[in-house]
């Protein structure tokens, strides 16, 4: 039910009329967020500027959920990653020193191979993210909906007992 | 800007803040009793911790810590503990307290439940296991007294016939170990073949040799074909010392092995007596007889407390371990230290003032305590000062124990020592484990004691000396009967007024010796051999004798294939390595000689060249 309501509530935005930037700058967050191990300072804030934003709150939640799979799926990637960033590059351990010995280090996590792999990778791919995003929004609205929603392959879903059933969910009010 | 946001957040925030305040006491209560769960082995209560945040404030009202060994019984417990944590270091998950002051400690107390847990899995690392093993062997091969002794009449061949002689089963598992072992270092030798690399060598250098240096374009090509050679050479160099290296610790381990040899007949002709009920009764093995077990006990007492502090505080060398762990668990992830400019390690208690006399129902009982315990931390090479104590104990009426130690593990190398010192300490009643014809206990009104205990790395020197004056000896009732061992071994106790003991557990950690002698050795020894007369000796002349006529072929034999085969491998790894040498040190001269050239053209005036050239030497 919970993932059903992310779902419902997220192709409500996506056929609402909210701005694209707000819905893809939502899902953005959720991305890093998601992709990321969940407790560390970065993600907290990250959190707190969705909450206090005008960012659209569900794609955040929806995105976290979803990318959280990838999360588990990519991890000996993002440990590979992390550990040469980490403890591979010569150059870079005097930065990785100086970060270790801030104060606020330790809530960061970032000498942790996962995190910094993931970090990493998630900040790499957050402006292509939000660009595909938003222009899927777009394509959505103006192609994708309408031809979705006239497809004979959505029309016999229509008529089918699990489509209603999936109606009831999505119109729910939460 | 969403204000409803905002405030949502502050809820959640001030309810989270709310909850951990109240669940605070009880986690950090929980969390300190399993760590110390996790190195008694057994259960650790603490009693209403109490959390103040005011100046991070911790206090609790009693701290139990169970016996292992009788989990009805507290190895001791604490009255009310307060102490100060530094704040800072709380963010990087360190514990720094400085001053802990106790002073009220118990000792013995029962418990009002079973204190027992179910481990995970047995915390002893494997030296200690094998050395409790050894020196438990060594007692228990220690004579027994019994009359059988005096009537029976020994039939060697029948006995070696029923005995599995087990020197001959490890030298033959050490050889075929050899063998596996030399058979994989002629694989490897034969697969390093850097036979293609030379010949790729020799073909290049006889290249540079041939080639006519008439020009500055020639003699740069020359240089640099030269400074390629020299790169192949140095890296094929450090193939072939770092193969040596390797080569040597394992033929090194296989030579060590057959030095246990002799060890392993001598086991055989002990187990072939004390088969026959052909004691020893050596001065050696009387101290044994008598005194082992009272201390082997606290020894391994001593090496299981020093194994765990072995394991809770690691030296430099297994704390910065930064190999790569290949698979974490999923979404854990590594964490990667980098040194910390402030130095605070996990875990430091600086500074334990103890103050105490252990609270006993019979007064004449109470131990008082008093001293302290210096840097008790995990990572004594991030303190950068080992862990030191002093203390004193002191029963009524008693002169004082002093105990002092250090336990430096701040480099590679652990190195644990400590020291006690007893004059004239009030001993009373000691008991001995009881056997047959020996006293059940030892009464000493007075004596001095000292203990010097070392093992730095993997070596152990553990030396106690005792002097008790005036001693008399105690015997069970109705144990020593009245036959001759009874009258001789009771007139020699007898006999005694002032004991004098010294004892030795030396050697490797894992397998140390123990060796003790006293005053009543010689004597009692004397004694028994002449009431076992002269047959018992010969009879054990005749075990060595035919013991070693089977076992030192197979030693002989097992010997002369190691030593040949480890001449054969050493001898073909240095062919290898001086034709390497030979070839660098051709090359090194063929450098120099075209480095002379080069200097000299540079100082006809070919500036532009002094340019191309800098660094061209400079090694990978």
């Amino acid at each position: 039910m919970f993932f059903l309501q992310f779902i419902s509530k997220f192709i409500k935005v996506l056929r609402s009329g909210e701005a694209p930037p707000l819905i893809a700058g939502g899902f953005t967050m959720g991305f890093i967020v998601g992709l990321t191990p969940f407790m560390t300072l970065q993600n907290i804030l990250i959190l707190l500027v969705a909450i206090l934003t005008k960012v659209n709150l569900a794609s955040v939640f929806f995105a976290m959920f979803l990318f959280s799979f990838f999360a588990y799926i990519f991890d000996p990637i993002f440990h590979n990653l992390g550990f040469f960033l980490l403890a591979q590059i010569e150059n870079i351990k005097p930065l990785w020193t100086v970060i270790y010995n801030w104060p606020i280090a330790p809530f960061t996590r970032f000498n942790n191979t996962v995190v910094m792999g993931s970090l990493v990778a998630a900040l790499l791919l957050s402006f292509p993210v939000y660009l595909a995003a938003k222009k899927g929004i777009i394509l959505y609205r103006e192609t994708w909906g309408e031809k979705i929603e006239n497809s004979k392959f959505v029309k016999a879903i229509k008529g089918s007992a699990l489509f209603k059933w999936y109606v009831k969910i999505r119109d729910l009010e939460f | 800007m969403r204000p409803k946001g905002l405030i949502g957040l502050l809820v959640v925030v001030l309810i989270v803040a709310g909850l951990g305040y109240l669940l605070s006491d009880k986690f950090i209560e929980r969390q300190l009793e399993s760590i110390g769960e996790s190195i008694v082995g057994a259960k650790v209560e603490i009693d209403n911790l109490n959390f103040s945040l005011v100046g991070l404030a911790i206090s609790f009202d009693r701290l139990q810590v169970t016996n292992p060994n009788d989990t009805w019984k507290n190895m001791f417990e604490t009255g009310r503990v307060s102490f100060d944590m530094e704040v800072a270091p709380l963010a990087r998950k360190k514990v720094i307290i400085n001053d802990v002051t106790i002073a009220d400690i118990r000792i013995g107390t029962k418990r009002a439940s079973d204190g027992k847990i179910e481990r995970q899995a047995d915390d002893t690392p494997g030296w200690v296991s094998e050395a409790a093993e050894s020196l438990k062997q060594q007692v228990a091969a220690a004579p027994v007294l019994n009359l059988g002794i005096l009537k029976q009449k020994v039939n060697v061949d029948s006995l070696l016939a029923a005995f599995d002689i087990q020197s001959l089963n490890k030298i033959g598992q050490a050889r075929q170990d050899a063998a596996a072992s030399f058979a994989r270092w002629e694989n490897t030798v034969a697969e390093f073949r850097p036979q293609n690399d030379f010949e790729k060598v020799k073909q290049q250098v006889q290249e540079i040799t041939s080639q006519k240096v008439s020009s500055l374009e020639q003699l740069l090509a020359t240089a640099d074909k030269t400074k390629k050679v020299i790169n192949t050479l140095d890296k094929l160099k450090k193939e072939v010392e770092s193969l040596k290296k390797s080569a040597s610790a394992d033929l090194g381990s296989i030579t060590r092995t057959f030095t246990q040899v002799d060890n392993w007949i001598k086991d055989d002709f002990d187990a072939v007596k004390s088969k026959a009920n052909l004691a020893d009764f050596s001065a050696q093995n009387i101290g044994k007889m008598l005194f082992g077990d009272v201390l082997v006990a606290p020894t391994i007492g001593i090496l299981e407390y020093i194994g765990l502090g072995r394991k809770y505080m690691p030296v430099a060398k297994q704390l910065f371990a930064s190999g790569k762990v290949e698979k974490p668990p999923r979404l854990k992830g590594q964490d990667i230290r980098f040194p910390l400019l402030d130095g605070k390690p996990n875990f430091l208690l600086e500074h334990v003032l103890i103050s105490a006399a252990t609270n006993q129902q019979d007064t004449s009982k109470v131990l008082r305590l008093s001293g302290e315990v210096k840097g008790i931390t995990t990572e004594q090479k991030v303190y950068g000062k080992p862990l030191t104590f002093a203390l004193n104990a002191a029963l009524p009426n008693s002169n004082a124990y002093e105990i002092s130690g250090e336990f430096d593990h701040t480099g590679d190398t652990p190195s644990d020592r400590f020291r006690l010192t007893g004059r004239g300490i009030r001993f009373g009643k000691i008991d001995l484990p009881e056997k047959p014809y020996l006293p059940s206990q030892l009464i000493a009104d007075r004596g001095d004691i000292t203990a010097d205990f070392g093992l730095i790395g993997d070596e152990l020197d553990f030396k106690v000396s005792f002097t008790g004056s005036p001693v008399t000896f105690g015997f069970a009732q109705g144990a020593a009967g009245n036959n001759v061992i009874a009258k001789v071994t009771r007139s020699v106790f007898d006999s005694i007024d002032k004991l004098t003991l010294s004892a030795r557990i030396h050697g490797p950690a894992n397998a140390p010796r123990l060796s003790i002698s006293s005053n009543i050795d010689d004597v009692l020894a004397a004694r028994i051999k002449g009431v076992l007369g002269e047959s018992v000796r010969l009879a054990q002349a005749e075990i060595e004798k035919k013991i070693n006529a089977i076992v030192q072929p197979k030693k002989e034999e097992a010997l002369a294939f190691v030593n040949q085969n480890k001449a054969r491998l050493e001898s073909e790894i240095d062919k290898i390595e001086s034709a390497v040498t030979e070839q660098l040190d051709f090359l090194e001269q063929k450098k120099k000689e075209v480095e002379a050239e080069i200097a000299k053209k540079k100082g006809k005036g070919l500036k532009d060249v002094k340019d191309k050239l800098k660094g061209l030497f400079k090694k990978n």
